[in-house]
C-alpha cells in the first residue's frame, strides 16, 4: 500500500524558502520571471537608423533572441579588438585580486543582495569569458581557472547585469587597484550591441539625438516655442520680460542644457532660474537650435556613439562663432564634456579660454575644452558679489544635496554647488558624510536605466540614497532634495516618493532664481514653481491689515 | 493569551534574531555575508530594515499591539520585500515563517492550549495586513511609472493641451499630492 502523501505537521513546517546555494558560475537568470528588473529591448528601427550592427527585433523574455548565427565569433572578435584598443580594459581584466573592497559598495547589491551585483562579480561575468578565450590558464584549466564558455546563458547574464549597473563608479573609489567598473560595463554593453542586443530607453533617445538633436526628438521650431513659453512663464512669475536668444551668430557664449530642462518636471523650474540669471547679468549668449541636448545617450551604448552625438556641440559653437561654452546642470553630460570631448572631437582651437564677462575671472581649468559648468560660473558671480540675492525667499525650503555621481566623482564638482546653496538659502543640511561627495550613492537610474518598466529595480538600487534622505528628513525636517543632474531630477522624485515621501526634488538654479532680486520685478510672492512663499505672503497680509487699520 | 505573550515577550530578542536570519536566508546565499553582519543602517539599509523590522514587529506582536501599530512597524519591511523581485507568495512567506521560528525557539507550547491557536491567528492577521501593504506598494510602483512618463515631457504635453484643465489643482503645483 502506498504511503499517505499528506505531509505531517513537522514536514509542513520544514518548507525551504531559501534559494539553493550554487556557485555563481552555475546560476543562470530566469529573465521571463524577473519582470521589473530589466529594460525593454529597442525596436530594430532605432539601431538601424544609427547604423548599428545586427539590428534586429527581439525581446528579453523570449527564449530565442534572434541572434546572428555566428554571434559568439562576433563577440570574441569584438573583445579582441577592444583588448588591443583599450589598455584599461585589458588591465581591468587581468589585475583584480578579488579582495572584495568593492563588494558592498554597489547600491544595486545593497538593494538586492544579489552577489552578481557586487562589482567584482559583475566584472567576472566578462572576465570569465576573457580568461577562457584569451589566457593560457583559462584555456587549459577552464572552470578551475575561473574561465567559462561563452554560452547563450552567459550572454543573457551580461544583458541582465550590465543593465543593472548605473556606471556611477562608487565601487572604483574603494578599489585599491583603481578598477573602473563603469568602463567594464561600457565594454560589456558595446559587446552586446555588436550582436544587436540593446535597450529601448538608450537606443531611441540616441536615435532622436542624432536626428533632431535631443532625446525626445523636439524639432528646432518646437524648441524655439518652448524657450518663448518659458520666457512668458518667467514674466508671469517675476514681472520681468526676458529675451531668450536662439541661433544668434556672434554671441559670446553658447549655452547647452540637458533637454529635460525645457520640457520635463521638475527640471523646468531650474531652466527658469538660468533664464532669470542670464537676463540679470546681461550675458551675451545664445541657444543653438540643433545642439539642443547636453545629455549624451551614446555614453551608455558605445564610445563611438558618444563621439557622434557629442560632435554637434563643437560644430554649433563653430557655426555660431561663440567664444566659449556654458554647460547647464547635467550629470553624464558633464562627464562627456569634461573628460571625453577634447580627445573625441577637439581640439577646440577655434574657441577661447572661457572668461566671465561679469567678473573677469579666467577659467583656466577649462582651457582644454573651453566649456564651463554653470555652478562654476554662478559660484564665481556670487564670490565677486555680482548678484543681488535675498536668501529669505528660500526660507520655506530645508534643503539637502545629492551629489550626482558624474559631476561629483568623475569631475570633482563638490564645493561649487554647496557654495551657491549656502549663499542663496538659509537652511542647508548635509546628509551623513559617507553618503555624499566622492562617496555619494547613486539615484539608481543613471546610465540609461531611468526607464519605467524597470521601476522595481530602480527602487532597490536607489534604496541607500533614499535611506540617507530619510535620515535627514526625520532628523532635521528636510523637505527638498537638490541635485545638478537631469537624470536625477527625473529619477529621484519616484524614488523619494516610494521610500521617504514629503520631499521635493529641485535644481540649484531654481534656488538661485528664487533668491535673485531682478530689476523691475513685481512683489514676487511666489517661487519659480508659482507656489506661494508662505512667510512673504503672511507678511504681505499683515501689512495690508495694518494699512487698512 | 497573556501568559503565552508574556513568555514570548521575555524571549523576544532571541525570536527576533532567529526570524531575521530566516528573512536573510531568502536572499541568494553568496550575497548574505555583508548584509547580515554590517550594522551601519546607512551603509546597509536592507540588513538594518530586516533587523529593526524583526525586533519592532515582534515587540509589538507580543505586547498585543493594535493593528494600526503593527502596520506602522512592519511598513518598512514590506516596502522592501515588495521590490525584491520575488513572487508575492515568497515575498511574504517570512511572516507565517514566524510560527516556525517561535516553535523552534521556545518549543511546542503544549501547556498553553488555546493560547497557541490565538497566537497563530495573530500571525495570520499580521500576514493579511502585510498583504494589504504589499498591494499598496505594488500599486504605488505602477502609479509612479505613469507619473514618470507624464513628468518626462510635462511642458510639451501641457503646450499640446494633453494635461488636466487649469484650476486650483494646477495652480497649487505640479508635483504635489498623489501621483
Amino acid at each position: 500500500m502506498a504511503e499517505d502523501p499528506t505531509p505531517t505537521r513537522e514536514e509542513l513546517s520544514r518548507v525551504e524558502y531559501a534559494p539553493p546555494a550554487k556557485t555563481w558560475m552555475d546560476t543562470g537568470v530566469d529573465i521571463p520571471n524577473r519582470r521589473g528588473n530589466w529594460c525593454y529591448a529597442s525596436d530594430a528601427k532605432h539601431p538601424e537608423y544609427l547604423g548599428q550592427p545586427n539590428a534586429h527585433d527581439w525581446a528579453p523574455q523570449n527564449e530565442d533572441w534572434n541572434l546572428p548565427e555566428n554571434w559568439q565569433r562576433i563577440i570574441l572578435d569584438g573583445m579582441k579588438e577592444r583588448l588591443e584598443k583599450y589598455r584599461s580594459f585589458r588591465l581591468f581584466m587581468d589585475i583584480c585580486v578579488r579582495c572584495g573592497a568593492c563588494a558592498d559598495k554597489c547600491h544595486f547589491y545593497l538593494g538586492t543582495g544579489d552577489p552578481k551585483n557586487m562589482p567584482v562579480l559583475r566584472a567576472e561575468l566578462l572576465r570569465s569569458v576573457y580568461k577562457r578565450y584569451f589566457t593560457k590558464a583559462g584555456r587549459m584549466f577552464g572552470k578551475l581557472a575561473g574561465a567559462r564558455d561563452l554560452t547563450i546563458d552567459v550572454l543573457k547574464e551580461w544583458y541582465y547585469y550590465f543593465y543593472q549597473c548605473t556606471e556611477c563608479r562608487r565601487c572604483s573609489v574603494f578599489c585599491p587597484y583603481g578598477i573602473d567598473t563603469a568602463d567594464v560595463t561600457m565594454i560589456g554593453r558595446e559587446l552586446l550591441n555588436l550582436v544587436g542586443i540593446n535597450i529601448g530607453w538608450i537606443m531611441e533617445p540616441a536615435a532622436n539625438c542624432y536626428r533632431t538633436g535631443n532625446h525626445l526628438g523636439v524639432r528646432p521650431n518646437t524648441f524655439k516655442d518652448n524657450l518663448d513659453f518659458a520666457a512668458e512663464d518667467l514674466e508671469d512669475i517675476t514681472g520681468v520680460h526676458v529675451d531668450v536668444p536662439i541661433d544668434r551668430k556672434g554671441a559670446e557664449v553658447l549655452v547647452v542644457v540637458p533637454s529635460a530642462d525645457y520640457f520635463a518636471n521638475p527640471h523646468y523650474f531650474t531652466f527658469l532660474g538660468y533664464l532669470a540669471l542670464f537676463h540679470e547679468i546681461g550675458l551675451d549668449y545664445t541657444f543653438s537650435p540643433f545642439a539642443t541636448e547636453g545629455g549624451n545617450f551614446g555614453l551608455f551604448l558605445s564610445h563611438d556613439m558618444m563621439k557622434r552625438l557629442n560632435a554637434k556641440i563643437y560644430f554649433e559653437a563653430r557655426r555660431l562663432g561663440v567664444k566659449w561654452i556654458l554647460g547647464a546642470e547635467c550629470g553624464h553630460m558633464w562627464r562627456v564634456l569634461h573628460q571625453y570631448m577634447d580627445t573625441m572631437n577637439g581640439p577646440a582651437d577655434f574657441l577661447e579660454t572661457p572668461k566671465s564677462p561679469v567678473t573677469g575671472t579666467v577659467f583656466t581649468n577649462a582651457k582644454a575644452t573651453s566649456t564651463v559648468h554653470i555652478t562654476e560660473f554662478t559660484a564665481d558671480l556670487i564670490r565677486h558679489d555680482k548678484l543681488d540675492l535675498d536668501k529669505s525667499r528660500n526660507d520655506h525650503l530645508k534643503v539637502t544635496f545629492h551629489d550626482s555621481c558624474n559631476p561629483a566623482r568623475a569631475v570633482g564638482l563638490l564645493d561649487e554647488p554647496r557654495y551657491i546653496m549656502k549663499k542663496v538659502l538659509n537652511n542647508f543640511i548635509e546628509m551623513p558624510e559617507n553618503t555624499i561627495r566622492e562617496q555619494t550613492f547613486c539615484c539608481g537610474g543613471g546610465s540609461g536605466l531611468g526607464s519605467d518598466e524597470n521601476m522595481e529595480a530602480r527602487m532597490r538600487g536607489g534604496l541607500p540614497r533614499a535611506n540617507a534622505v530619510k535620515y535627514v528628513k526625520d532628523e532635521y525636517g528636510v523637505n527638498t532634495l537638490a541635485c545638478i543632474c537631469a537624470i536625477d531630477k527625473a529619477v529621484l522624485p519616484p524614488l523619494i516618493d516610494y521610500w521617504v515621501g514629503g520631499v521635493e526634488v529641485a535644481g540649484i538654479h531654481e534656488f538661485v532664481g528664487n533668491a535673485l532680486m531682478m530689476k523691475g520685478q513685481n512683489e514676487r510672492l511666489t517661487d519659480l514653481r508659482n507656489e506661494p512663499i508662505p512667510h512673504l505672503q503672511k507678511r504681505e497680509a499683515e501689512e495690508e491689515v495694518k494699512s487698512d487699520a | 493569551m497573556s501568559e503565552l505573550l508574556a513568555h514570548l515577550h521575555a524571549r523576544r530578542e532571541a525570536i527576533a534574531a532567529a526570524w531575521q536570519k530566516r528573512m536573510m536566508a531568502t536572499l541568494p546565499h553568496a550575497g548574505q555575508g555583508f548584509l547580515a553582519t554590517s550594522r551601519d543602517p546607512l551603509m546597509n539599509p536592507m540588513g538594518a530594515t530586516f533587523r529593526t523590522g524583526a525586533s519592532r514587529v515582534t515587540e509589538a506582536l507580543f505586547s498585543g499591539a493594535s493593528r494600526e501599530e503593527l502596520e506602522r512597524r512592519i511598513d518598512d519591511l514590506i516596502h522592501l520585500r515588495a521590490v525584491q523581485g520575488l513572487p508575492p507568495s515568497q515575498a511574504l512567506a517570512f511572516i507565517p515563517e514566524l510560527k516556525n521560528v517561535i516553535r523552534e525557539e521556545v518549543g511546542e507550547l503544549v501547556s498553553c492550549g488555546n493560547d497557541q491557536a490565538e497566537l497563530d491567528r495573530a500571525i495570520d492577521e499580521l500576514l493579511y495586513l502585510s498583504f494589504d501593504i504589499y498591494v499598496r506598494c505594488r500599486e504605488q510602483i505602477f502609479a509612479l511609472r505613469v507619473r514618470s512618463m507624464r513628468d518626462r515631457s510635462y511642458k510639451l504635453m501641457e503646450r499640446a493641451g494633453l494635461l488636466w484643465e487649469e484650476g486650483p489643482e494646477r495652480e497649487s503645483g505640479m508635483n504635489r499630492g498623489e501621483p
